[in-house]
């Protein structure tokens, strides 16, 4: 039992770190948006070809 | 044949299109220039994975033509001060409001597009809100050309000018999203030492462990009573010094009470400790208070009020002759200015000079483009279609006519009829009673045996803890916002529901609620010596060239080559048929030397030869949506009363009214006539239901009960609404009825379990029965069950048939 008299202590660090990581990352608004994130995987990270400019779009006779 | 649908934004594609845009290896069909421009754009810079992702259409290209010039100001640093802060040397960091943002696929098109500009150091593009914060190097990129860049992919940008209650309502949504943590992550520490604690107490324990494991305690439960806690104890002493104490009241007195008598106990070394309680009790009640914040933030639309109806900069004529750009802020009664097709106009005037037709269906309600030439006025924030005019500007911003909406409605809003919820109004009482109880218990207590009157006390507040009473509400308010925002219906304001539960009469706008954009044939007269097969074929040819609303109701039906085709703005379109000229129009166009007028009552456009003969009138009329029926059949079968209150034509209001099967309807009303036939409906202002979508709607929305804007709406009326229509189609309305019913239900049943379970634990508490241990589960339990009563709400179909 006195194995607690180590444990506790150890406890409230630990919750103190999770608190303070709470805190900051409430702070700097990543809940503010869920629906981004939860889908920004399914996204490719770097596009495969460079950006082009001054494109015309294609006209086609039908 | 059914025409194919934008791969853009899904609108249909109009007979004669070939426009094409390969993505992704394949040909895909587009309905306009604006349209292919975008695809071929967000194609070419391998950003296609927007197409594959996407949940629902873009908007429409096609009106975002001209107008990047207009970015142009924004350059100015007098004109971007309110929207753009100065971080850095050189780098600025932009909040835009930009409109069209429908799904993730468009924050990460954009965020990822912008990202590659030269000079964009960091872009956080905000779904709920359809925000983009952009942080960017200013000497490397102006701001007008991150503003073009949006605009070129589709969407349109404006400057974000955030009111003071949604920064007060973000920055309290984040302070109780880090409370109600901090209250969680401690809870679940104490309850683990709490657990040891208990077993102690049946098992024996050593003093020493028990003294350290209550000390622990005490020091973890700190952060929620000094920091989690905070708003109980300010909602408590504001509610004393207005002599109207709320809920906060008991909880309050409960939590300071039961952590000093734990905190002595701890130094003294008897008693019962009860830090578990507190630290759950405050999780529990945290998390309504969330769930109820939750619920009715959705709102997520930029305010702004009168700059966001009206166009950034407008077009001035100087006397010289040149034009200038100027702020809209800056015109003056008397100055000339410029309006094109497709712009929005700045300002009220006469016009003086051109012609072309305007859309002013979101200020009066008219279903029909009115065209325009010199001497007619025009009002602001109308949109021009087509034509050119020069306007002499008699009233501008609060002036105009559209400032006189904006009054009417902070009018209704000063007097819109309050909603009591339920459960407040049962909340206090209860509380109020539970307190008086543990004052007589104490007393009683003391008489009895002095030493157990505080530990008593203590098991009273605790076990009658008002957390399923206050849980009650929001869970279930929460449950059936987040099912109804599944089926497209969003809730934007807390008392909605309540109010949608108690609506006996429903009431509706016509022009874009319960009929769409698209304009349909009504009647042809043959005039001439053509037969109306004929005449109806060569104007169908016609039109089918133009991009003129008027052009939706023939369409499909032209299949004639035409020539030499040629549009007038605000007079109508001309072409040769088989080597003879035809115009379709208004009638000193169709037929100038004839002199005829239209026939009186409804929408009118002539055929004729551009000379003396005129050949045939036709009728036109707006379209009821499809489900508009169903929708209204399934609000009767619900016990609504149905009513519809239009700015438009009463021949025009009578003919959708006969439709629709609806007996109260009224034509030709201004904004505050509507507002006035709300409150002359024989039904009690709170228990009316608006639907509508146009500027002239606002006042009376902000006056019912309960007010829904439709999807196509105006922003500005989609921020003044309570509920929002999400893309889908009136059949929402009834399934919204349905589903506000049920959660009144599941609402009195969680009062009705909460009041059940406090006549039975509250005397056993009061006669000393009930262990903090067994107080604590009493609570825990009853807090459950009611969450769990309330999630209900979101199985549910509430499907009525």
């Amino acid at each position: 039992m006195e194995s607690l008299y180590v444990l506790i202590p150890v406890t409230l660090v630990l919750l103190g770190i999770a608190l303070a990581a709470w805190l900051w990352s409430v702070g700097s608004g990543q809940y503010e948006d869920l629906d981004k994130a939860a889908s920004s995987i399914l996204f490719d990270d770097e596009p495969p070809c460079p950006p082009a400019n001054g494109t015309t779009p294609e006209r086609e006779e039908s | 044949m059914r025409p194919a649908a934008c791969f853009h934004c899904g609108l249909p594609v109009p007979p004669g299109c070939s426009l094409q845009v390969s993505i992704d290896e394949q040909l895909q069909p587009m309905c306009c220039a604006g349209c292919a421009a975008v695809a071929a754009l967000i194609a070419a810079s391998g950003l296609a994975g927007y197409y594959r992702h996407r949940e629902t259409t873009a908007t429409t290209a096609a009106e975002t033509g001209n107008g990047a010039a207009d970015y142009a100001l924004f350059d100015l640093p007098e004109a971007n001060a309110d929207f753009v802060a100065v971080v850095g040397d050189n780098i600025r960091r932009a909040e835009l409001a930009v409109d069209g943002i429908h799904c993730s696929a468009c924050t990460w098109l954009l965020e990822t597009d912008l990202a590659r500009l030269p000079g964009v150091d960091r872009v956080d593009v905000n779904l709920a809100e359809r925000r983009a914060s952009i942080r960017w190097n200013a000497s490397q990129l102006p701001l007008s050309a991150l503003m073009a860049r949006i605009r070129a992919l589709g969407y349109r940008p404006r400057p974000w000018i955030a009111s003071a209650r949604q920064a007060a309502v973000q920055a309290e949504g984040r302070a109780l999203l880090q409370r109600l943590g901090v209250a969680g992550l401690v809870q679940m520490q104490v309850g683990m030492i709490a657990l040891a604690l208990y077993a102690g107490a049946f098992e024996g324990m050593e003093a020493a462990y028990r003294d350290y494991l209550r000390v622990s305690s005490l020091i973890l439960s700190l952060p929620v009573m000094f920091y989690a806690c905070t708003p109980f104890f300010a909602g408590a002493w504001r509610g004393l010094r207005h002599g109207a104490p709320g809920m906060d009241l008991p909880v309050a007195v409960a939590i300071v009470l039961a952590f000093s008598a734990s905190a002595w106990f701890t130094w003294s070394g008897g008693g019962e400790v009860y830090f578990d309680s507190i630290s759950m009790f405050a999780f529990l009640l945290l998390l309504a208070r969330y769930l109820e914040l939750r619920a009715r933030e959705n709102a997520g639309f930029a305010g702004g009020g009168l700059l966001a109806l009206l166009p950034t900069g407008a077009h001035r004529l100087l006397p010289d002759g040149r034009v200038e750009h100027v702020p809209t802020g800056r015109l003056q009664p008397g100055d000339q200015v410029l309006a094109r097709g497709g712009e929005a106009l700045p300002a009220d005037g006469r016009i003086i000079e051109g012609a072309g037709s305007c859309d002013e269906s979101a200020l009066s309600g008219e279903s029909v483009p009115i065209s325009k030439g010199p001497g007619d006025r025009v009002c602001a924030g109308s949109l021009m279609i087509d034509g050119t005019l020069v306007v002499e500007v008699e009233a501008t911003g609060l002036q105009s006519g559209l400032g006189a909406m904006l009054k009417l409605l902070d009018r209704a809003l000063q007097q819109k009829p309050t909603i009591q919820q339920l459960a407040d109004r049962w909340a206090v009482r209860f509380v109020l009673a539970v307190l008086g109880i543990s004052a007589l218990t104490g007393i009683g207590w003391l008489w009895i045996d002095a030493a157990r009157a505080l530990p008593v006390v203590l098991s009273v507040l605790v076990v009658s803890c008002p957390c399923a009473l206050s849980l009650a509400t929001p869970a279930a308010l929460a449950a059936a916002t987040a099912s109804l925002r599944e089926r497209g219906f969003l809730v934007t304001r807390a008392h909605a529901l309540d109010a949608l539960a108690d609506a006996t009469l429903a009431i509706f706008d016509k022009t874009g609620t319960l009929t769409d954009s698209l304009l349909k044939l009504e009647e042809t007269r043959v005039l001439g010596g053509i037969d109306a097969a004929r005449c109806l074929a060569i104007a169908a040819a016609l039109e089918s060239r133009s991009s003129h609303p008027v052009a939706s109701a023939f369409a499909g039906r032209g299949t004639l080559p035409v020539a030499a085709f040629r549009s007038a703005p605000g007079l109508g379109v001309e072409g040769m048929i088989e080597g003879r000229l035809y115009r379709v129009g208004v009638a000193s166009f169709a037929a100038p030397q004839a002199g005829i007028e239209a026939p009186p009552g409804g929408k009118w456009v002539l055929l004729g030869d551009g000379e003396r003969e005129p050949l045939a009138w036709f009728r036109l009329g707006d379209r009821v949506r499809v489900e508009a029926a169903d929708a209204l059949n399934r609000l009767r079968a619900l016990g609504l009363d149905i009513a519809l209150l239009s700015g438009d034509a009463p021949t025009d209001v009578e003919r959708v009214a006969c439709e629709l099967g609806v007996s109260r309807w009224r034509g030709g009303c201004s904004a505050a006539d509507k507002l006035a036939a709300l409150r002359d409906s024989g039904h009690a202002p709170e228990h009316t239901l608006m639907v509508g979508d146009g500027l002239n709607d606002v006042a009376v929305l902000a006056g019912a009960g309960v007010s829904v804007a439709v999807a196509s709406a105006t922003d500005f009326t989609r921020a003044q609404a309570d509920c929002l229509l999400l893309g889908s189609g009136l059949e929402r309305l009834p399934e919204a009825i349905v589903m506000a019913r049920q959660s009144r239900r599941v609402i009195r049943q969680n009062l009705a379990w909460a009041t059940l379970y406090n006549l039975v634990a509250i005397p056993l508490a009061a006669a000393g029965a009930v262990p903090p241990w067994l107080a604590a589960v009493g609570m825990s339990a009853s807090s459950l069950l009611v969450v769990a009563n309330a999630l209900r709400l979101r199985k549910h179909a509430p499907l009525p048939h």
